[in-house]
């Protein structure tokens, strides 16, 4: 996968000074909130919004003396990555999953019943073409992709560009329809990927600017319409009510804790400490506490979906 | 009459814009008319409400046949939530007035449980149960719905014929509190997963409901079903974790100490008394005669003596059993607190039938 | 603070402690309310409390220990202690009775209530006071700050506990009165328990009538059934029929109820499931002998008649345990006897040797 669509976000804390990133254009999962959670003392560093290509390079990069060092992200180092870390730094690199990020969908009452091959042949810019070889997305209305589906307008709004729900929509719903598609070319994966995950630029979709509601949107845009969010969004919006099932599984709290609703993806909490144990501790508490990860806290209403409870509880005890 | 024209005039003003939706606070008792959110009092209990600015419809008592059970009354309410000209939900409360002192008789019942119920527990002085059901809006009711319709009428608000109801009852030695929430349902295939949604919904409902029973339900926000499923795990354990969590950061108990209280409280659960099923039971009584027959059988080598020996063995089982269980009711009556009889209560509204539409695609507008 | 005080009017002189706490008479604990006896009390100890021995009985947070204390009119001594105990957060399978709500024959008790989750119990008995020997944190405070203001603290007690409890919630509270030149009578102590018992579990659920006290301890039979909770009950039924909610022979009838179950003595309470136990015990027992009796006389051969009998009651009670059994493996909810466990704070003082 590209290694420049993975959103991350660094989160610098304590000690050396700041490896400061450019800040590319990513909604961060919890850039807003995280700077409650960090501990009063801590007076260097903040948080910043990294892709995911430099994360490691800043996690990791030398330090003179004492370091901490926190990110959460959706894509953890690989062992050959964590060992380079490792021992570029001389500190002890942690690798917790804290959470989810979930991609849900809302629609009217006309909405059809979703799955990732019926939202890559609505929303990809090229899909397989009839005669063959792949071809621009024309279709306009459910009915063209299934007439057993009804005869409305397509109407879909995606996540904002470099979130994260974004990168889920693209490289899990929208790769894996692509997948099952007739038609598609896996000779040149790399053009294959792009081809599978460009969304076309039509009527059809609309991309959401942050802070635009959905709610609205769908009140909008018809029964048959559908919306695609994180869940930042449901616990921002009481109007969202009943998400869509994706591919049959209905999202729930369990269903996305255990893995079985595939449109989400593990939220990592790295720390790399070569700094007082007490301090990494400390920090670690801070992140993983119940009015951080849990359902109602920080990094759940930044769209962060929680863990069960005993795996909370768990994680807080190691 | 008044108390209709109050409530329409009520709804009038609300029916204007959207509801917001406060947070959980409420103070005091709410009269007919009022707005409450979060938190509706009732004969000194507490009413956990789903999001949202309720309006108390109406309040009454449910008047009982003569009986000599010190409860006082049975005090009922009905509440409504609106959107636009639409009635999205109700919410109909029934609680004793005054305090008894041996709990109740049976309060969830004592049948084997349908597939839309859950029994959280039951003992001798306290249960708890959930359930779900579609009901038929129709004029059969309580006192309480026959003003709620009134003014629900005056206003011009819809109102659909059938909506889901999620039961929740809670009975502790002392009171008991039962509530039905009754949402808005749109016609469309009957979704197990989501029937599921719903009385999963109403099970945690049930554990507010416990809290509420002892006026503690600061810091319980109730979501509606949907979201519930997608925000919530157990409101109830969240807040007892993050209660645990704020003695860790006041330093009043250690780090350990909060790791061992966080791993004891995700692993209580509420358990039931050990009590024979009556499936158990009646299992019991078939095989009895059978065994009796089968033991004299064996011993007696002759089928006419067994059976005269088990047919009187039956005989005489009945009237053991009945003097028994006689003198141990009696004694009972001296050794543990009585248990009062539940109140007959009447809900708005009949069972909608199983074939009528019953989806939970949008369990809220 | 973990609770909140509400300052009252100073109304007992105490020799230099104008700066010492006071309290209001019903305490706010966890969500409870904890009434406290009529009269003066000081804050004197206020630390977490454990569970004796240490058990996990769920996520309760902490136990709040509580020590108050009453000084004597002259202001030298202690004319009484208070102890409370009580759990922050509601768990969700219940607690336990204390050891000394147990018939003891150095002790007067009486359970009004018991079972697998709830509790309702008080007793009246003798306690030894060393305070050099170690004690609970809450304890030693108060000790230091009596020390501080220069009380006397007394070597024995007679003791008035009461511990109401449910599903969720616990409230151990108790009086430890200083024998004095008017030592308490243990009867009227008695009478004071009975009367205290039904608001203190008002109290568990957040429920005092107006914020009500216990009473006092010098009030006599009289004034001891106006303050109890019974009497409320019964004024709430009067309300009622002013309200034309309730019919006057609907009151009356009520309220008979009501009398009827304050007066049971439940000296001898047993658990739901001893009871159903203890009529299991002798239904099986009868049955037994009938099963006897009737194959004699089918038989008239003493020996095959016991055989018959013992071999019927043998098989009829493996198949009850054998389905009692299957039911418990493949039917929900978790469940355990209807029977009340002890649980035991760490308290103040030790038993009395008489």
């Amino acid at each position: 996968m590209t290694a420049g669509r993975f959103f991350a976000v660094l989160l610098l804390c304590l000690a050396a000074g700041p490896a400061r990133a450019a800040a590319v254009d990513a909604q961060a999962l919890v850039e807003d909130a995280l700077a409650e959670l960090v501990p009063p003392r801590v007076e260097e560093g903040g948080w910043t919004a990294l892709d995911g290509d430099a994360l490691l390079g800043a996690m990791c990069a030398p330090h003179d003396g004492p370091v901490l060092r926190v990110a959460l992200t959706t894509r953890p180092p690989s062992r050959w990555q964590h060992e380079s870390c490792v021992a570029a730094t001389a500190a002890s690199l942690s690798d917790r999953i804290v959470g989810h990020a979930v991609l849900l969908a809302f629609g009217g009452n006309a909405a059809p019943p979703l799955t990732d091959l019926l939202l890559y042949r609505a929303l990809a810019a090229s899909v397989p073409a009839a005669t063959g070889g792949m071809g621009p997305n024309q279709a306009m209305r459910w009915h063209e992709l299934d007439p057993a589906l009804p005869d409305v307008p397509i109407r879909l709004l995606v996540p904002p560009a470099g979130t994260a729900e974004a990168h889920i929509l693209t490289d899990l719903v929208l790769y894996a329809g692509c997948l099952a598609a007739d038609g598609t070319d896996f000779s040149r994966p790399a053009t294959h990927m792009a081809r599978c995950t460009e969304l076309r630029a039509d009527a059809a979709v609309t991309r959401a600017d942050r802070g635009s509601e959905a709610a609205a949107w769908l009140r909008r845009a018809g029964p048959s319409a559908v919306a695609l969010v994180g869940l930042g969004a449901v616990a921002a919006e009481p109007e969202l009510e009943m998400a869509l099932p994706l591919n049959g599984v209905a999202p729930g709290f369990a269903s996305i804790a255990e893995g079985t609703y595939r449109a989400a993806l593990p939220v990592h909490l790295l720390v790399l400490q070569a700094a007082a144990a007490e301090a990494a501790a400390e920090a670690a508490s801070v992140l993983t506490a119940e009015s951080a990860i849990g359902p109602g806290g920080v990094l759940a209403r930044r769209g962060l979906a929680a863990l069960r409870a005993a795996e909370r509880v768990r994680l807080r005890a190691e | 009459m008044v108390g209709a024209l109050a409530v329409a005039g009520l709804l009038l003003v609300a029916q204007a814009g959207r509801a917001a939706s406060p947070g959980p606070a409420v103070a005091g008792p709410a009269g007919m008319g009022q707005m409450v959110s979060g938190v509706f009092e009732i004969a000194g209990k507490q009413v956990p409400l789903p999001r949202g600015a309720w309006v108390v419809a109406a309040t009454a008592v449910q008047p009982q046949a003569a009986s000599a059970a010190p409860y006082g009354v049975v005090r009922s309410a009905v509440l409504l939530l609106q959107d636009g000209d639409q009635v999205r939900a109700l919410l109909e409360v029934n609680t004793n007035d005054i305090a008894v002192a041996g709990g109740w008789v049976e309060p969830c019942g004592n049948d084997p449980l349908p597939p839309r119920r859950r029994l959280r527990y039951r003992s001798r002085f306290d249960s708890s149960c959930a359930e779900t059901a579609a009901t038929r809006l129709d004029e059969s009711g309580p006192a309480a719905w026959q003003e709620a319709r009134a003014g629900i009428g005056r206003a011009g608000l819809h109102m659909p014929p059938t909506m889901l109801t999620a039961m929740a009852l809670c009975a502790d030695r002392q009171d008991f509190l039962e509530v039905r929430v009754h949402l808005r349902a749109v016609p469309g295939a009957d979704d197990a997963a989501r029937q599921q949604i719903l009385l999963d919904w109403a099970v945690q409902y049930a554990a507010a409901l416990e809290h509420g029973l002892s006026r503690r339900l600061d810091g319980i926000a109730l979501e509606w079903p949907g979201r519930s499923a997608l925000l919530q795990e157990d409101p109830v354990l969240e807040r007892r974790l993050r209660r645990i969590e704020a003695l860790r950061r006041t330093g009043v108990i250690t780090s350990h100490e909060a790791a061992v209280q966080e791993l004891a409280a995700v692993q209580e659960v509420p358990r039931s008394a050990v009590d024979p099923h009556p499936r158990v039971s009646l299992l019991n009584r078939i095989t009895s005669p059978l065994i009796n027959l089968g033991t004299a059988y064996s011993v007696t080598r002759n089928v006419t003596l067994s059976v005269g020996i088990a047919a009187s063995e039956y005989l005489a089982r009945q009237i053991v059993a009945t003097t028994n269980n006689a003198q141990w009711d009696a004694i009972g009556r001296v050794l543990v607190p009585a248990a009062t009889p539940m109140p007959e209560l009447t809900h708005i509204g009949r069972p909608a039938e199983e074939a009528e539409p019953s989806g939970l695609a949008a369990l809220v507008p | 603070m973990r609770i909140g005080w509400v300052p009252v009017l100073l109304q007992v002189g105490l020799a230099a402690s104008a700066a010492w706490a006071q309290t209001a008479t019903v305490l706010e604990i966890g969500g409870k309310q904890v009434p406290l006896a009529e009269g003066p009390w000081v804050a004197a100890g206020d630390a977490a409390g454990r569970l004796d021995p240490a058990a996990t009985l769920g996520g309760f947070g902490m136990i709040h220990n509580l020590v108050l204390l009453r000084p004597t009119m002259g202001g030298r001594g202690v004319a009484a202690m208070a102890e409370v105990n009580a759990n922050e957060i509601g768990i969700e399978d219940g607690w336990g009775l204390p050891a000394d709500c147990e018939p003891d024959a150095a002790r007067e008790s009486a359970t009004l209530l018991r079972g697998g989750w709830d509790v309702a119990c008080w007793f009246v008995t003798a306690r030894d006071w060393d305070w050099t020997a170690d004690m609970p944190p809450a304890w030693r405070q108060a000790q230091a700050a009596a020390a501080q203001h220069g009380l006397a603290l007394p070597h024995r007690t007679v003791t008035v506990g009461l511990r109401v409890a449910n599903r969720m919630d616990v409230i151990d509270l108790r009086f430890h009165l200083a024998e004095g030149r008017e030592p308490p009578q243990q009867e009227a102590l008695v009478e004071w328990a009975v009367a205290s018992l039904g608001l203190l579990e008002a109290g568990l659920k957040h429920g005092l009538p107006a914020g009500r006290a216990l009473p006092a301890f010098d009030l006599g039979p009289a004034a001891l059934t106006r303050a109890g909770i019974v009497r409320y009950r019964l004024a709430r039924l009067e309300a009622l029929v002013a309200e034309g909610k309730l019919t006057v022979a609907e009151a009356r009838a009520q309220k008979a109820a009501i009398r009827d179950a304050a007066a049971r003595d439940a000296a001898w309470t047993l658990d739901p499931a001893t009871v159903d136990g203890l009529r299991w015990v002798t239904e099986q027992s009868g049955l037994a002998l009938s099963d006897a009796v009737i194959t004699y006389v089918w038989t008239a051969r003493s020996v095959q008649a016991a055989a018959l009998t013992a071999l019927q009651t043998g098989l009829r009670s493996a198949r009850t345990y054998l389905t009692g059994w299957v039911w418990s493996e493949v039917s929900p909810p978790a469940t355990r006897e209807d029977t009340a466990r002890v649980v035991d704070f760490a308290y103040g003082g030790a038993r009395a040797v008489e």
